[in-house]
């Protein structure tokens, strides 16, 4: 038995999941508004598309990189879709396109990284703000609204009681976890976010990695930002800038170090799901909009404190389950 | 160290060679927007520039400290939103406009020193830590002004945005000074040994007997006393409390620091390239409007330049570490 809740006490995630757990019973008994099945779906259909915005980057932190151009990227492709949308090109024809334009932003931040040699941070900072520049030229300044029925549906439509945007999240969430977790592909990005040295000399194709991580981000970015114009059935450049850091916190808040080699898809489920429960019960609550930043930030800095302070009763945890196993 | 000493002895030939690829930039874009545009080398335009990038100047020399730490400081921009706002509300409920000034500004030495406790003690990433407080300060600062803008008025706005000494207005004086403060702390002052030696090697450092957690609370308490005179300035231009001015003003410091030369990964670099790197992105987008460019594209292109900009830097510093590597 000790050695099952030692197992449980050793993933990453487990102060995380533990918090949200508190939460939510904690909120359950503050409101009856929120402990309805209604309410749980708003949740998750909120948290759909931080969660997948935070999917990819989870790939690009694992590897021990940084993307700052995750909410630029998303906008730029939502805008540039809305556009195409507008001038009459089929919502079959939108997915190719969106995820094509994540591969070509996602390129770029890989050949600056791996081939200029640009430290991750500052390569996407500076991608950052070219994507967000060209959004503002794709859209000349407007919002666009009103788009055909057939793509909305991907935002606000339902299969059976289930909304769309869950089912789709799901499946890049799934699809992400496989492709980290079981192929070798995923394990070289863990073992170069770990040691990169010692992926090199054990010939892991480092290029093939850092251009994989962030074509996966911007792809994700891309997906993300179709999924927001289809439910706000809008677009407008800016409607991203408010997710690039939030992603992070995301990401780090599941578990996933900012130094690489640690964490995982599983991990942001739970930060994207926990961060958008405290915005939902402040919501409910009727805390106002200028106060929210303030808990969220006090939540941010609290959680991943808590996960930095366990990490040294963690590590005893590990040794101790490593004495077993042997 | 021992690069320190190098340079010390270096002839103005070698300096020369040295500057930073931005110093190259800053001048070949003077040059172009000299020709495309007359008046454009004028006396009252250069002034204009200077005057116009002092309150980014002041808070991208904050930045550079931070970026030397191997860390960066995303709550600066809030946290001259926060002073600004702070200021004026404190000057209209009475609080003479001097005293809130001080208050103002030890305000965001507190809010510095926290984030210097949260990453040293709590140990957690900078990144994090300054988004968390960026945060917290962006809503106070919403929620003291509940949402909008707060005016006040006060003669010393106006002393201080007009008041020129020698030609020069005295906001860029206030910059001047505050470079000159933060050189002399960074390199004739053992906190400023301290300050590289945290992006270096802070166990070394730590047996020496430096307090780490001391030192990180210090720096970045000063990195917020440099973005409330920031704050102080910019509240002087705008006359008013505004609680979103400084969005986003803490990554384009990073961005001038970065094209100043600091350097994210080795603790190298300081804040005498940091001027250049601001006035890059100043002179940039001043002659893109002096020249007539649509404010709608001027977002893209400036990118695009800065990306150039930041290769361009990283391919020069690499071909220099080569030839020194033949020596």
């Amino acid at each position: 038995m000790k050695k099952v809740i030692d197992k449980i006490r050793s993933t990453k995630s487990f102060y995380s999941f533990v918090s949200l757990i508190a939460m939510i019973i904690l909120f359950s008994f503050l409101s009856p508004d929120f402990r309805t099945f209604d309410n749980a779906i708003t949740i998750l259909r909120q948290a759909s598309t931080l969660l997948i915005l935070s999917t990819g980057l989870t790939a690009v932190l694992v590897s021990g990189s940084m993307d700052l151009s995750v909410g630029a990227t998303a906008a730029f492709i939502g805008c540039v879709c809305a556009q195409l949308l507008k001038m009459g090109v089929p919502t079959v024809a939108i997915l190719p396109i969106g995820l094509a334009l994540g591969v070509v932003i996602g390129s770029l931040n890989g050949f600056l990284i791996s081939v200029v040699g640009l430290p991750s941070f500052i390569a996407t900072y500076a991608t950052n703000w070219v994507v967000k520049g060209l959004s503002i030229i794709v859209m000349s300044g407007a919002v666009i609204y009103g788009l055909p029925e057939g793509f909305t549906w991907f935002g606000v439509g339902y299969i059976g009681p289930i909304p769309v945007i869950i089912i789709i999240a799901a499946i890049v969430v799934t699809i992400a976890y496989v492709l980290l977790q079981k192929t070798t592909w995923g394990r070289d990005i863990y073992a170069y976010g770990s040691n990169p040295d010692a992926a090199r000399y054990s010939a892991v194709n480092i290029k093939k990695t850092i251009f994989g991580s962030f074509i996966m981000c911007s792809m994700t970015a891309g997906i993300g930002g179709l999924l927001m114009t289809a439910r706000l059935n809008a677009a407008e450049a800016a409607m991203g800038d408010a997710y690039g850091l939030q992603t992070v916190a995301a990401v780090v808040i599941g578990g996933t170090s900012m130094l690489g080699g640690e964490g995982g898809v599983a991990g942001t489920i739970i930060g994207a799901v926990l961060l958008t429960v405290i915005v939902n019960m402040m919501n409910l609550l009727g805390i106002s909009s200028s106060a929210q930043p303030l808990v969220v930030g006090i939540v941010i800095i609290t959680m991943v404190l808590i996960d930095t302070m366990s990490s040294s009763g963690m590590d005893k945890v590990k040794k101790r389950l490593l004495k077993k196993e042997a | 160290m021992t690069s320190s000493l190098k340079t010390s002895k270096q002839g103005i030939a070698d300096r020369i060679r040295n500057m930073p690829p931005v110093v190259w930039m800053l001048m070949v874009l003077i040059a172009v927007f000299s020709i495309t545009t007359p008046n454009y080398f004028a006396f009252s335009n250069l002034r204009n520039i200077l005057l116009q990038s002092v309150s980014l100047m002041i808070l991208a020399f904050a930045q550079t400290l931070i970026v030397l730490t191997q860390g960066t400081d995303l709550s600066l921009g809030s946290q001259v939103s926060f002073v600004t706002v702070l200021w004026v509300l404190l000057a209209k409920k009475g609080v003479p406009i001097y005293l809130a000034a001080i208050i103002a500004v030890f305000a965001t030495m507190l809010a510095g020193a926290t984030n210097g406790f949260l990453v040293a003690k709590g140990k957690i990433p900078p990144f994090i830590a300054t988004f968390g407080m960026q945060n917290i300060l962006g809503s106070i600062s919403l929620l003291l002004t509940a949402g909008s803008s707060i005016y006040f008025y006060h003669p010393v706005f106006q002393f201080v945005t007009e008041k020129v000494i020698l030609f020069i207005p005295l906001p860029v004086w206030i910059a001047a000074l505050m470079f000159l403060l933060t050189w002399i702390l960074l390199y004739r002052t053992k906190f400023g040994i301290n300050i590289r030696g945290l992006g270096g090697n802070q166990e070394a450092m730590s047996l020496a007997g430096v307090n780490i957690v001391k030192s990180y609370m210090k720096t970045y308490a000063y990195a917020g006393f440099l973005a409330g005179i920031a704050g102080l300035i910019t509240a002087c231009r705008v006359e008013s409390g505004q609680p979103i001015v400084g969005v986003g003003w803490e990554f384009e410091a990073v961005a001038a620091t970065l094209l100043g030369g600091t350097s994210l990964r080795e603790g190298k670099g300081g804040i005498t390239g940091t001027i250049a790197g601001v006035l890059l992105l100043f002179v940039l987008r001043n002659g893109l409007n002096v020249s007539g460019v649509s404010a709608m594209y001027q977002n893209a292109i400036i990118g695009v330049i800065v990306m150039m900009a930041i290769v361009i830097d990283m391919l020069v510093r690499r071909s220099r570490d080569n030839k020194e590597g033949c020596k």
